[in-house]
């Protein structure tokens, strides 16, 4: 169903409002299948909402989401839980089910999508994907025992655990340590090499250098550049200029791709 | 004035597309339970369910049974002390019904679950909202409706029921075992009168009675808990508005049905 000519996800001059306050002011924006796309702005420049709309979380005030084409919102209840079962969400604030354990945390999605795979089954899918991250605390903790570290981890955790074929998450690596960054980065890198689709909002310079095949840059609700990420790290708009350079100053520490490529523009 | 009468225009106007709205919200929690009985849910559902039975019901058998045996034993005995003197002794049977059973008992039951659970749940779905558990449940495409609403829908209107009845149990049976301590009374002639005394209209509106009233304080609890938009600070002042709708609503509804029944 979501394998097809117009092979993504495309958002029509979609906006969103947050009581008075245009949060998503009339965006154009499409995500690849297959590609990673990471979302980059400032705080409060509205990451967080567009993933939320591109993923069907948030309906839109004004405009069109399509996946390959068809308006989610014209989707029927089927068609659009399959897309839901095939999207995987990780909230910038993990957003676990408070009432429910880290374990039931990861069942839940699973009982619900696979309801004829015997519980023995998801079980041993559970403790393998725990283990897989090295995730030392007891999974009977309700979120609220766990670290912030350890609650982003665990929404990580929520997205993948369906094996999804699209991928958003919203700051996927903050407030996490070194060793699960790095763990994190490869586990991204390897789904998209098996062809999945990524859309991370991030501040990260290391997910942004590692990952993105397309950057969209946004300010203000509003889209001011999109493209693959030379063509956006290479724009000589200086709003994009603005946002990369500030949104990635870590990159001086961390990574010198990105400054390369805009010092490149720069010069040009 | 035109100003004035702006304002009282666009009040009207919220107020009629906020009806509706709240129409649309209970006519999606019918189609939903509807589901949820036919056996369309995931074992989840049915735990949400259980548990809210366990602290609604269960949890209140206490306070239920404590008020329904203080107001049945100060009836009893305040009636069968005064109304023999003026010749009504047996009138006492029909203050007991009518109190217990058609009245007190539906209504102090809502109440008590208003309270309780009300509250409870109003607060619990306005802090799911804000922690963005509500978004978390649809990106896996779990209709929250179906799986926090409908069985807290089913538990609390489930749970009226079974406490109404305990209340009557405890208000006219318990009460009448506490008075043999202060104002004995031959247990054969106070079942046989009670007995008699009691109709079938009297058991109905009893029960639906507490029926409407789980329906009234469900609907509105998750109505009002999904009304929070982001921030905490939002989540007191719902709840207050749940419990207050729920009060009127439910006093509005006793007249109603008072009216349909015995007039």
């Amino acid at each position: 169903m979501f394998e097809g000519e117009r092979n993504g996800i495309t958002l029509e001059a979609v906006s969103l409002f947050g009581g008075e306050i245009k949060i998503l002011d009339s965006i154009s924006a499409t995500f690849p299948f297959h590609q990673c796309t990471v979302v980059m702005g400032f705080s409060g420049s509205g990451r967080s909402s567009l993933l939320k709309v591109a993923a069907g979380i948030l309906w839109p005030d004004d405009g069109v989401v399509r996946v390959n084409g068809t308006p989610l919102a014209k989707m029927s209840e089927k068609e659009l839980l399959e897309f839901r079962s095939q999207c995987g969400f990780a909230f910038q604030d993990a957003a676990l089910w408070s009432n429910l354990t880290v374990y039931q945390n990861l069942l839940l999605p699973l009982q619900f999508h696979r309801r004829k795979t015997p519980i023995e089954q998801l079980d041993r899918k559970i403790r393998r994907i725990l283990d897989e991250f090295d995730f030392q605390d007891n999974p009977q903790f309700r979120p609220a025992q766990l670290s912030a570290g350890e609650r982003k981890l665990i929404s990580l955790l929520r997205a993948l655990v369906l094996e999804p074929s699209i991928l958003f998450l919203d700051e996927p690596t903050s407030f996490l340590d070194n060793v699960t960054v790095e763990r994190i980065l490869r586990t991204l890198k390897s789904q998209k090499q098996e062809g999945k689709t990524l859309i991370i909002a991030t501040h990260s310079p290391e997910l942004t250098s590692q990952l993105a095949d397309r950057l969209v840059v946004l300010k203000g609700g509003k889209i001011v550049e999109q493209g693959s990420f030379k063509e956006v790290v290479r724009s000589k708009n200086p709003e994009v200029i603005e946002v990369i350079s500030e949104v990635l100053s870590e990159a001086a520490v961390y990574d010198t791709d990105i400054l390369e490529l805009l010092e490149d523009s720069n010069t040009e | 004035m035109s100003r004035i009468l702006e304002q009282i225009g666009n009040r009207i106007l919220v107020g009629i597309s906020q009806a509706f709205y709240a129409a649309g919200y209970f006519w999606e929690i019918l189609i939903e339970t509807g589901r949820f009985i036919r056996k369309r849910q995931f074992g989840y559902g049915y735990r949400v369910l259980v548990m809210q039975i366990l602290f609604t019901g269960v949890e209140a058998l206490g306070v239920i049974a404590i008020i329904s045996l203080a107001l049945g034993v100060v009836i009893i005995v305040q009636g069968s002390s005064i109304l023999p003197q003026f010749g009504q002794g047996k009138l006492v049977y029909a203050i007991l019904i009518t109190i217990i059973t058609r009245e007190l008992g539906p209504i102090l039951t809502a109440f008590i679950i208003i309270a309780r659970s009300g509250t409870a749940i109003a607060t619990e779905l306005g802090n799911a909202i804000v922690s963005h558990e509500i978004e978390a449940y649809i990106s896996f495409g779990i209709n929250p409706i179906a799986y926090l609403i409908v069985p807290r829908f089913l538990g609390v209107t489930i749970s009226l029921v079974l406490l109404n009845l305990y209340f009557n149990l405890f208000g006219l049976l318990g009460s009448f075992l506490v008075t043999q301590f202060i104002y004995p009374l031959q247990m054969q002639e106070y079942l046989y009168n009670l007995l008699n005394t009691l109709k079938t209209q009297d058991v109905l509106s009893s029960l639906v009675k507490s029926i409407t009233f789980g329906i009234i304080i469900s609907t509105t609890a998750t109505y009002y808990g999904f009304k929070v938009e982001r921030s905490t600070t939002e989540i007191p002042q719902v709840a207050i508005k749940a419990v207050g709708r729920s009060f009127i609503l439910c006093i509005l509804a006793d007249a109603m049905i008072t009216l349909v029944y015995y007039v």
